[in-house]
């Protein structure tokens, strides 16, 4: 299946700033790609190539095949932005209803179809009720909401999404997210999702890329990242209390196990091959009279990922 | 193209509209041209009519095919004084009435952080140009001709009220001109300079205090008048109209060209 974003050796550049350095990448149809980095990475003017608002500088990009260069206008048709929550782009002194039927018009969307859609969507958003206020009367999370439907309202192929949860309760988030994975995995369309949120990114996106500098650090589905960034795996041992101590030291002579450690009533140690090491662990501890209260994996979160590739750099504030 | 644009220039007046601030600047001059200034044109005729002497100690002279059958002199000050300060009040009002749609066209989209949401969708930028030219445009030559309209109603009323004598004096071919060509043309104008500063600077007060220039061709005709050039006649006039058609229709090539949605986004 072709890439529906597609881009080869994507290059802008502000005077001597490289902003996006090369960037080659691919996001398959239907696919929730979370695109992280820290403050002037390059996401936002990755996005803004890829929606045709500023042109490549080299190498080249296509949104559902179409040259965000040469066909600009099409791409434009295809696509969905989201702005930063800054940016949200609305017109404070027209209704949701103004703001959506100006969009969707430009959109060749017919007067029924408009009707029909503005409704769908300002109930879905929970806005069908305050249709017919300013948008300068607003509250954030409610301009977020109407920043949304606006972004969707003429079902795009592609949606580019920048923090698209901030100013959203924690219950329209998750409805929000829900709606995501509604929409890629039952419409089959694609989320190019930029955000902070990295709980959130680690929750619905299918494959993540890590972008600093301009360049992509790191692309792929989180389980692939950390098996490539942690060759070895962490586990916990909690035992019941009035095990024999001495188990730690003969636990640590076993094949892969490493750096483990006893605290109180945990041992917490690393290995490689978890198949092997595990079962052999719990029978050793068993035999020495030791009881187990639990085993468990310590997952390494995208947050851990994110900080192993950025580092500190992104800790400045 | 004209579709969209027109969707888009729908969307300018509905939002632009809504503030008082351009409703104030929209509807002040408009009352006072309109309403304020026929009213003191009725009070001008009384007072010419009853001068002792007659109109030919003017700054600036009359060209001799202004209404040749006019011989009274209390009658030819009045034509006189009609024509150069409505010539002059109108262009003026054309001339100031877009200045703030014009001004707010872009630099309002910057400043209000819309601009990105509406340069993202597919429009084309001759689309988006044009939209805006529009927004500005139709407001504005409606109320110069409504005023236009209104000022017309009172001059021939003041002429019947001084002189006693039903005529139409106003307009003559030169005011049709004027009215039909060279009004448009300066409105076009003054839009096309203002959305150009417009597109260059980030705050609407900055573009409006920048937008004083466009006055520069008023004031040469003005000019033009008091040293002697024959502002009142049918050559003239049409010289003029074809001059400002040059000049615009340069402006609006120079202004395509040079949109840029990039620096829209990038500059300042």
């Amino acid at each position: 299946m072709p890439d529906i974003v597609h881009m080869e050796n994507l290059t802008r550049t502000f005077g001597k700033i490289v902003a996006v350095d090369h960037i080659s990448l691919g996001v398959k149809e239907g696919e929730i790609f979370g695109f992280l980095g820290p403050n002037g990475a390059g996401k936002t003017t990755t996005i803004r190539v890829l929606c045709s608002l500023l042109k490549p500088d080299e190498g080249k990009a296509t949104i559902d095949g179409h040259d965000i260069v040469k066909e600009a206008s099409t791409v434009r048709s295809v696509i969905g932005l989201l702005p930063e929550p800054e940016l949200s782009g609305l017109y404070e002194r027209m209704t949701p209803i103004e703001n959506l039927t100006f969009f969707a018009k430009l959109y060749n969307m017919s007067e029924r179809q408009i009707q029909n859609r503005v409704k769908e969507i300002l109930d879905m958003m929970d806005l069908w009720g305050r249709r017919n206020d300013r948008v300068g009367t607003f509250s954030r999370g409610m301009r977020q909401k109407l920043s949304i439907a606006r972004a969707i309202i003429h079902d795009p192929k592609v949606l580019f999404m920048d923090e698209p949860t901030t100013g959203l309760d924690p219950a329209a988030a998750k409805s929000f997210r829900e709606f995501l994975a509604r929409l890629c995995k039952q419409l089959n369309r694609t989320v190019f999702l930029c955000t902070h949120n990295l709980p959130e990114a680690d929750m619905i996106c299918d494959r993540i890329a890590i972008i600093n500098h301009g360049q992509i650090a790191m692309v792929g589905e989180t389980s692939e990242l950390r098996k490539s960034l942690w060759k070895k795996r962490t586990f916990t041992l909690t035992l019941l209390p009035g095990f024999d101590k001495s188990i730690a030291e003969k636990l640590s002579k076993i094949g892969t196990v490493e750096n483990l450690k006893l605290k109180r009533n945990i041992i917490q140690f690393e290995t490689d091959k978890p198949d092997e090491v595990n079962p052999l662990i719990v029978q050793r501890i068993v035999e020495s009279g030791g009881r187990i209260l639990t085993l468990q994996e310590e997952k390494k979160t995208l947050e851990d990922i994110y900080m192993k590739i950025i580092g500190q750099e992104g800790e400045g504030i | 193209m004209l579709h969209r644009a027109m969707i888009l220039a729908r969307k300018e007046l509905r939002d632009v509209f809504r503030s008082r601030m351009i409703k104030i600047n929209f509807i002040l001059p408009a009352v006072i041209f309109g309403v304020v200034f026929p009213i003191v044109i009725l009070f001008i005729g009384g007072l010419v009519s009853s001068a002792p002497t007659g109109g030919s100690e003017f700054p600036f002279p009359i060209p001799p095919d202004f209404f040749p059958d006019v011989t009274n002199p209390n009658q030819r000050m009045y034509l006189v004084l009609v024509y150069t300060i409505c010539t002059i009040f109108v262009l003026i009002l054309a001339t100031f009435l877009p200045i703030y749609i014009a001004a707010d066209s872009f630099a309002g989209e910057r400043e209000r952080k819309t601009i990105q949401q509406l340069l993202s969708s597919p429009l084309t930028d001759s689309e988006i140009l044009l939209g805006k030219i529009l927004a500005a445009f139709i407001p504005t030559i409606v109320t110069t001709y409504a005023v236009t309209l209104s000022i017309t109603v009172f001059i021939n009323l003041a002429w019947l009220n001084a002189f006693h004598e039903f005529r139409i004096i106003f307009p003559n071919l030169v005011a049709l001109i004027q009215m039909l060509l060279l009004y448009p043309e300066l409105v076009f104008f003054t839009i096309l300079t203002m959305c150009w500063i417009s597109t260059r600077v980030n705050k609407v007060m900055e573009a409006t205090q920048f937008g004083s220039v466009v006055i520069f061709p008023v004031l040469l005709l003005i000019f033009a008048s008091f040293v002697g050039l024959p502002v009142l006649t049918v050559n003239f006039a049409i010289l003029v109209a074809a001059l400002f058609a040059l000049v615009d229709y340069g402006l609006f090539k120079l202004a395509s060209r040079r949109f840029s949605r990039e620096a829209l986004l990038t500059k300042i």
